[in-house]
């Protein structure tokens, strides 16, 4: 029975690989490495879409978060999707035009390399940091599960990432998350159904949670009162709405229509799971009442499982983790891969580079990457985990205004959108810089929700104040 | 209010906007192209 864990883990791994090294003889160009060559189907759009969106940091975070905020926390999952409303209506238009990258937006609509670069360049830096806490949570699943070293897990999931993001780029993670999002939402399913099951149901969970925790039912303090859950809205929703890598997927997705579906079919999946990661949560409240020695909160989870349910769900559970966590790194991986290849190289450094060149770039990128991204979670450094929390808010300031703007409003321009994302971003910087010295004054307003407010209202005001985009760039998202 | 019925409206609600995403995708894929 020891080694069930470890046999799990492992034969979700190799099963991940096997998919991915299946999926990779699809792809002869570097097109059909960085965007699947914009032919993905229903089944592998989708899969992508919802196993992308189930984080480790979500799984794990999830039950840690009720246990720490009460009921109040399923906040954080309500702004998750209000911000994938925003993505539907971002797609509904934004498959017009062919893209490799979202940074190619900014030439389109904006007709603007300039911002294209900056963008790009800006995304690499806050896709790197936000990959530091998707590897950390995969140490963490090996070394929970099995008691053996963080690093040795690091190691084995960059192994198999690199195999499958080598071998296949965008159509290997695609095909390989379809496997990952099924594994992961009945191993959710199944542990929230046997919580449910174990405690006699919902409304016997909740007395048992109010009866140990009173503060459980407060829909507000937890999250920071009013004004924490606006500003969670803020950059969770911004965030998430234009996050590059569902930006991507609608670009690689067959058709319009396809891109649409992917929303439509996959959100009643993922609300079950945030559904009975929540139960779960409530779980945690009732029967953990003290943590082992050695954990923090987000083992709560997991932990609680282990304790409680079943050796074949817990089990599961790992896997569904192990999955969670591989399928959310691998796709911002391949996606960063996109933006130094497309944009940085083929876009300024080398513009006659010849496809096969670059789909071998593209591979070697995307070793380098994972290597380079593995040494900074080993280290752990502090000042890593302190800049990763603001990863989101950093994206939401670089996509948000100018993409939904400029997708819904004619009046948007280049000179707006360029002081939307610089001002935006400068904003942020001064806020971060006041908190770091204990000089900002408003504790609930996070810096990273001033650089989104500085963004949208510069974008307004700068875009009215200057002459419109011409009708060239706007044809391609307007007239149709 | 009974701190049960508290949260298991706020439960329904979050779900409704869990659901919503869907909903919206519906709308656009009727709308013509």
């Amino acid at each position: 029975m020891t080694y069930l864990p470890a046999i799990i883990i492992l034969g979700t791994l190799l099963a991940y690989i096997a998919i991915g090294l299946w999926a990779a003889r699809r792809v002869k160009s570097a097109n059909g490495f960085l965007i699947a060559s914009g032919k993905l189907g229903i089944l592998p759009i989708t899969g992508t879409y919802v196993a992308t969106f189930t984080s480790a940091v979500t799984v794990l975070g999830g039950p840690a978060g009720i246990f720490n905020a009460g009921i109040s926390y399923i906040w954080l999952y309500i702004t998750f999707a209000v911000g994938a409303c925003f993505t539907a209506i971002v797609a509904a238009r934004y498959r017009r035009a062919e893209l490799t990258t979202p940074a190619d937006f900014f030439k389109v609509r904006y007709g603007s390399p300039l911002m294209e670069k900056l963008n790009a360049a800006g995304t690499i830096i806050a896709l790197v940091f936000s990959l530091i806490a998707q590897f950390t949570a995969m140490g963490i699943v090996w070394s929970l599960a099995l008691g053996r070293s963080f690093q040795e897990g690091i190691l084995l999931a960059a192994v198999a990432m690199v195999i499958i993001i080598v071998a296949g780029g965008l159509e290997s993670v695609a095909w390989s998350d379809v496997f990952k999002a099924g594994i992961f939402f009945i191993a959710v399913t199944l542990a929230g159904i046997w919580t449910l099951v174990k405690f006699g149901g919902f409304r016997v969970m909740v007395t048992q949670a109010l009866a140990v925790n009173p503060d459980f039912a407060d829909l507000s303090t937890g999250m920071g009162g009013a004004v924490g859950i606006f500003f969670l809205f803020l950059t969770w929703s911004c965030g998430i709405g234009t996050h590059p890598q569902y930006l991507q997927r609608i670009s690689a997705s067959f058709d319009r229509r396809t891109g649409i579906l992917q929303y439509v079919i996959g959100w009643p999946f993922i609300a079950l799971i945030f559904v009975f990661l929540t139960i779960i949560g409530i779980g945690t409240i009732i029967n953990v009442t003290e943590l082992p020695a050695g954990f923090t909160r987000d083992y709560l989870g997991p932990l609680f499982i282990q304790q409680n349910a079943p050796v074949a769900i817990y089990g599961l559970y790992l896997a569904g983790l192990t999955a969670a966590a591989l399928s959310t790194a691998d796709s911002v991986i391949q996606l960063t891969v996109t933006y130094i290849s497309h944009n940085l190289v083929r876009g300024a450094l080398r513009p006659d580079i010849s496809d096969r060149s670059l789909l071998l770039l593209s591979r070697v990128a995307s070793l380098v990457l994972v290597i380079f991204i593995a040494l900074l979670t080993l280290f752990q450094w502090k000042w890593i985990v302190y800049i990763a929390a603001y990863c989101w808010g950093i994206l939401a300031i670089l996509y948000f205004a100018p993409t939904v703007l400029g997708l819904y409003w004619r009046r948007a321009n280049a000179q707006g959108a360029l002081s939307s994302v610089i001002g935006g971003l400068i904003a942020f910087v001064i806020a971060q810089s006041l908190a770091l010295f204990g000089k900002w004054p408003f504790a609930e307003v996070p810096p990273t929700g001033v650089g989104v407010i500085a963004g949208m209202l510069l974008m307004i005001v700068v875009s009215i104040s200057t002459p419109p985009s011409n009708k060239e760039q706007l044809s391609v998202f307007f007239e149709k | 209010m009974d701190l049960y019925l508290k949260i298991l409206w706020f439960f329904i609600f979050a779900i409704v906007v869990w659901v919503s995403p869907s909903i919206i995708g519906l709308l656009f894929l009727k709308e013509k192209e």
